[in-house]
């Protein structure tokens, strides 16, 4: 097995994009062009382990073929990680609680499972909301984000007050925006749609929500999504806040309060993790165009 | 690590539970109080309790640790609902309905349920004390300018119930119980998922889990009969799974260090130390 894994310590630089690769888990095809530079922080080891299920092997051939785990770490290059992150994508136990994406503090370690690569691909979200390329590309990039959030609260030993995964939620769309309306925008949906889908799947099924766990219910953090994105670009979510999303519509007394939040997690950004950012590797991240419009048409 | 708020408990009282003694502690100057007469008759007694009682005033010299550079008003007032959100500058309102509320759900008796027993005293000054002291710290969340990653609301919920369990087994037992039992009154209604609150039933869980983490981490020592560890996976309604209660140690643990990193600069040693050595409440047992 060993021999069929790809294991590297990669240097990092901002360049072209993650996101595209991902676009290849339903077919599409972007140019990348790559720069590297050398690191001057952190290292980011990455594994790529061959899944048994037959049907999980044209991803895994698909996500090393496109270096997804590679380009991913140069998104993530400019945080000055203390301890080696670990991206790890691998095919997970039955039974994984979804989402299959999912940060291991013990080992520094954030794994995706091609079982939720598989999840995305199987999304139909219908064409009024999104196209299904911005649900997948969304969808893992949000979730990613949001695991990659907890990875810097704890390496970075961040001080949070409120649920852990709430943060983590603030973190993941407060990122997303500030990479362009593009990004902003398929994260933000992607996100919105996948706890849409967890929704709809409680309510069709007769579930209960479970109120007594630490993370806040899928209803909750699809608000909660769209609250702090309404809140950080009123003129590019107005359309989402105004029209509603799906089958819900953010109450005006939430919309009124959305600047507020989103000023609340810009401040605890500052104070708390943008000390840990390479300043100049974050500028070349931030003048980077991640998104092609053609790139989430199909 | 009593160290904070103590800050807060303070208040309490309302004519159930007593402060054990007037607290030589001096006053936080920058905290504005004010009790503020209601119109209708029915917060009368209400009203006039909780000013011969001198319960903002005791809340001032409970927050006198903390070093604020701008006005703080509390206030006791008439609000048209039970809860009015803190909204920066302020002020911090406690409302009259919210208290008759907690008092017409208060059990008129002990109740003795299967984790441990509920006072009529615990259930009326526990969501007393929570909601002065969730509402403080949403305001010195602003006035600190301190960093709060997660929703403010639920934040300022975690902070009070860290903060109740930093004076001993007695005021922990007594006002998270009292907490709870409010809390478990209310979350009988459909949950609006928009609101920027959590659900009541999620507000519930938090507070114990706080509890039964500050109670592993030996925050304040354990009465057997009053454990909140009778709370974990027990087949009674309202118990904690498991898989909830395995993160509350870090739950708590995270709480504390935020509360250390971003709050504890922020603390007149001197008057801390003074605020620690008072005592705020009696709930009528050996604390």
């Amino acid at each position: 097995m060993d021999q069929l894994r790809e294991r590297e310590l990669i240097s990092w630089t901002a360049s072209r994009i993650w996101l595209t690769a991902v676009f290849l888990v339903a077919g599409a095809f972007c140019a990348v062009a790559q720069v590297s530079t050398p690191s001057e922080n952190a290292v980011i080891a990455i594994d790529y382990y061959e899944p048994r299920d037959p049907d999980l092997l044209p991803l895994y051939q698909k996500m090393r073929q496109r270096r997804v785990l590679q380009e991913l770490s140069q998104f993530l290059a400019a945080v000055q990680w203390p301890k080696t992150l670990r991206l790890l994508m691998k095919e997970c136990p039955e039974g994984t609680a979804g989402p299959e994406v999912f940060y291991t503090p013990i080992e520094y370690s954030l794994t995706i499972c091609y079982q939720w690569l598989r999840f995305l691909e199987r999304l139909q979200p219908p064409a009024s909301f999104a196209t299904r390329q911005e649900v997948i590309v969304g969808g893992l990039l949000g979730i990613v984000l949001h695991e990659a959030a907890h990875a810097v609260f704890d390496m970075l030993k961040v001080s949070r007050f409120g649920a852990e995964e709430d943060a983590a939620d603030q973190l993941a769309s407060f990122v997303a925006l500030q990479f362009g309306k593009d990004v902003a925008r398929t994260v933000v949906k992607g996100t919105y749609y996948v706890w849409d889908t967890y929704d709809y799947y409680i309510r069709t099924n007769n579930k209960q929500y479970n109120y007594a766990s630490a993370s806040s219910v899928a209803p909750q953090r699809a608000y909660n999504t769209l609250c702090i994105a309404y809140g950080g670009d009123l003129e590019v979510f107005k359309d989402l806040v105004e029209k509603g999303l799906l089958d819900h519509v953010l109450p005006s007394a939430r919309a009124g309060n959305c600047m507020d939040e989103y000023q609340q997690v810009a401040k605890a950004f500052g104070k708390t993790i943008a000390p840990h950012l390479n300043k100049e590797l974050m500028r070349r991240a931030l003048r980077t165009d991640w998104l092609l419009p053609e790139d989430l048409q199909r | 690590m009593r160290t904070l708020l103590a800050t807060a408990c303070v208040l309490l009282v309302l004519g159930h539970a007593s402060i054990a003694q007037p607290p030589a502690v001096a006053p936080n100057e920058p905290i504005e109080i004010a009790y503020v007469q209601p119109s209708a008759a029915e917060f009368g007694a209400i009203y006039e309790r909780l000013r011969s009682r001198r319960v903002l005033e005791t809340l001032q010299a409970f927050l006198s640790p903390l070093r604020l550079d701008q006005k703080l008003v509390v206030k006791i007032d008439q609000c048209g609902a039970t809860l009015v959100r803190y909204k920066s500058p302020g002020p911090v309102t406690l409302c009259y309905e919210y208290i008759e509320q907690v008092e017409r759900l208060a059990p008129k008796a002990t109740v003795i349920l299967a984790q441990g027993p509920v006072t009529t005293e615990s259930a009326v000054v526990g969501p007393v004390v929570q909601a002065l002291l969730h509402d403080v710290a949403m305001a010195v969340f602003t006035l600190m300018d301190t960093p709060v990653w997660g929703r403010v609301d639920d934040a300022a919920d975690r902070l009070a119930a860290f903060l109740m369990l930093q004076f001993g087994p007695d005021v922990a037992w007594n006002t998270v119980m009292g907490t709870a039992w409010f809390l478990a009154g209310n979350a009988t209604a459909a949950p609006d998922f928009a609101d920027v609150r959590g659900a009541v039933a999620q507000r519930y869980y938090t507070t114990l889990c706080m509890a039964y983490g500050g109670e592993q981490r030996k925050a304040f020592k354990v009465d057997p009969d009053r454990s909140f560890a009778n709370f974990v996976a027990t087949s009674t309604a309202g118990s904690l799974p498991l898989d909830r209660a395995a993160s509350c140690p870090r739950e708590y643990d995270l709480v504390k260090m935020a509360f250390l990193n971003e709050i504890g600069p922020h603390l007149d040693q001197v008057r801390l130390e003074a605020v620690q050595a008072a005592k705020w409440i009696n709930f009528g047992s050996a604390n």
